[in-house]
């Protein structure tokens, strides 16, 4: 995996209007290529700790940040998400707002025309996006006539096109339905296969989460509270339950059987639970 | 985001450079506001919009449409300045206290035209001029940048902010919410469990847009345009049209007329 490409060192997080710290003394490396899920109940803080790494914490949203977040070596609670173009890029929930222009090929241009680029330098990005995630077909489509799960994928298209190093994503399925759901998730996991792009999501499907992510971190009241593979963390059902984390089915089934005092490994994807129920 | 007030179609308004547009729409603000005290001379320029909806793929049939809609207001507008110049003219007709003469008529007309012309050119404008062009022929205007794509995205915003209503009454309704039941006093009192969503729907939406905005870096440098518009003949043509049409009846406008 190489060098952390982001460090968080006791970090504590509040917002302008909060009267108690939101993120609470919150450490974490993420290294390069990596891919780390972020779960937990709502208001536990993942969407915080992400705007923190891309900046917005305190520069676009008010608030007061104590602790250290670097992200590829730059210090970004200093610098701020202004100067990280082609460092950050994050994706957020909802698509309705995230996509701006009323043609897929303005709206992928966006981000280079706003960062100033020549002219050439645009339509080589637009064609690169286009390429990376067959977007061809759309190009020349409006967005308000595409899908929520197509218009997240031209959301994070968009993004793409400023080059990040590093990929946040928060709760980027939460408004879609299962068909977009699905398309977004592939486009995830392609972009982590093919890319190698470290990627930070928010996310609560964890069938999902099992397969793609090299580690989940549980957060709970503002602090990471367990975190490793997903065969870790997942196979500690108790645990998360407590944390309000949902196992994933498999092995809440296997869980219960050994409740009842059946020992049998507790898998956490569907291909593991096969061979345990083979044994 | 929204859909704005664009709609694609392949017209000739939707050819035309938007500086070009901007330049027409100036001219048709001048001629309105040059014909306001004779509605006859603001005929020419009332037609002029009604070819313009045409050109733009929208219709004759919107500005009929719009007039009719509007007939309340012209005869109230009818009303009021007709009235405020009763002492002048030939006297038509008095309905009670209010007298109507041929100035009257004149004038109330020509501030129907005055209110009407400009509304039709910015449908005109806003129907055919892509919001990215918009931006664009802005900028080059000496606008900022940021307010430029600030004034597009508030443009966008109002379908975005009407259809939020429609989704918070209809969720409203589907909880039993009655609008339409007691007297107006009464009904104005069942629109206030709207207020309070609609608001904060639009707030969460400008902030989640502000997010956005935020993270893909507007304003940061000055911008490039990939798919500007190109300055062509017909532009050129159009803009001198405008101008000899628009001018003369600005022209002619301002000539004392009784």
């Amino acid at each position: 995996m190489g060098s952390p490409a982001v460090v968080v060192k006791d970090l504590y997080v509040k917002y302008a209007v909060s009267v108690e710290w939101i993120l609470k003394g919150l450490s974490l490396n993420v290294n390069r290529g990596e891919m780390l899920i972020l779960m937990g109940p709502s208001g536990c803080g993942k969407s915080t700790l992400l705007y923190v790494i891309a900046g917005l914490i305190p520069w676009v949203v008010p608030g007061e940040v104590d602790g250290e977040v670097s992200v590829e070596g730059l210090n970004v609670t200093d610098l701020g998400y202004s100067k990280l173009a082609g460092v950050v890029g994050i994706v957020y929930q909802n698509p309705e707002m995230q996509v701006i222009t009323r043609s897929v090929k303005e709206e992928l241009a966006m981000v280079p025309e706003n960062l100033g680029l020549p002219k050439d330098e645009v339509v080589s990005r637009v064609e690169w996006v286009a390429d990376a995630l067959d977007l061809h077909r759309y190009l020349d489509r409006d967005p308000q006539s595409l899908s929520g799960g197509e218009k997240q994928l031209i959301a994070i298209a968009s993004v793409l096109t400023m080059k990040p190093r590093v990929l946040l994503l928060d709760e980027p399925t939460s408004m879609l339905d299962h068909k977009g759901t699905s398309l977004v998730l592939e486009v995830v996991s392609q972009l982590k296969r093919e890319h190698g792009l470290t990627i930070i999501a928010a996310e609560h499907r964890v069938e999902w989460a099992v397969e793609v992510a090299d580690r989940i971190a549980v957060m709970h009241e503002g602090r990471i509270v367990l975190i490793g593979e997903p065969q870790d963390v997942f196979s500690r059902v108790d645990e998360i339950e407590k944390y309000g984390v949902r196992p994933p089915g498999v092995s809440e089934v296997v869980y219960c059987l050994r409740r009842k005092s059946i020992e049998i490994p507790v898998p956490v994807r569907l291909k593991e639970a096969v061979e345990v129920f083979r044994l | 985001m929204s859909s704005g007030l664009y709609v694609e179609r392949e017209t000739f308004f939707h050819k035309l450079d938007p500086r070009a547009k901007l330049v027409w729409l100036l001219l048709v603000l001048v001629a309105s506001i040059a014909t306001q005290f004779n509605g006859l001379k603001g005929i020419p320029v009332f037609a002029s919009l009604v070819v313009a909806l045409s050109l733009s793929g929208l219709g004759a049939g919107l500005a009929a449409l719009l007039v009719v809609n509007a007939s309340a207001f012209l005869a109230a507008v009818t009303l009021v300045w007709a009235s405020m110049y009763s002492n002048q003219g030939n006297l038509l007709f008095s309905l009670g206290f209010l007298k109507i003469t041929d100035y009257g008529l004149l004038v109330a007309l020509g501030k129907f035209f005055l209110i009407i012309c400009p509304v039709l050119a910015f449908v005109v404008f806003f129907s055919s001029t892509k919001p990215y062009h918009l931006t664009w022929a802005l900028e080059r205007l000496g606008v900022p940048s940021k307010i430029a794509l600030t004034f597009t995205l508030a443009l966008n915003l109002l379908p975005s902010a009407l259809r939020a209503v429609k989704e918070v009454i209809d969720a409203q309704k589907a909880r039993g919410l009655a609008l339409d039941r007691g007297g107006p006093l009464q009904r104005l009192k069942n629109h206030l469990p709207i207020i309070v969503p609609v608001i904060s729907k639009l707030l969460s939406d400008v902030w989640d847009l502000s997010m956005v905005l935020a993270s893909r870096f507007v304003g940061l440098a000055k911008r490039t345009y990939v798919f500007e518009p190109s300055w062509r003949l017909r532009d050129t043509l159009f803009v001198l049209a405008s101008t000899i049409f628009y001018g003369g009846v600005a022209t002619w406008g301002l000539q004392p007329s009784l």
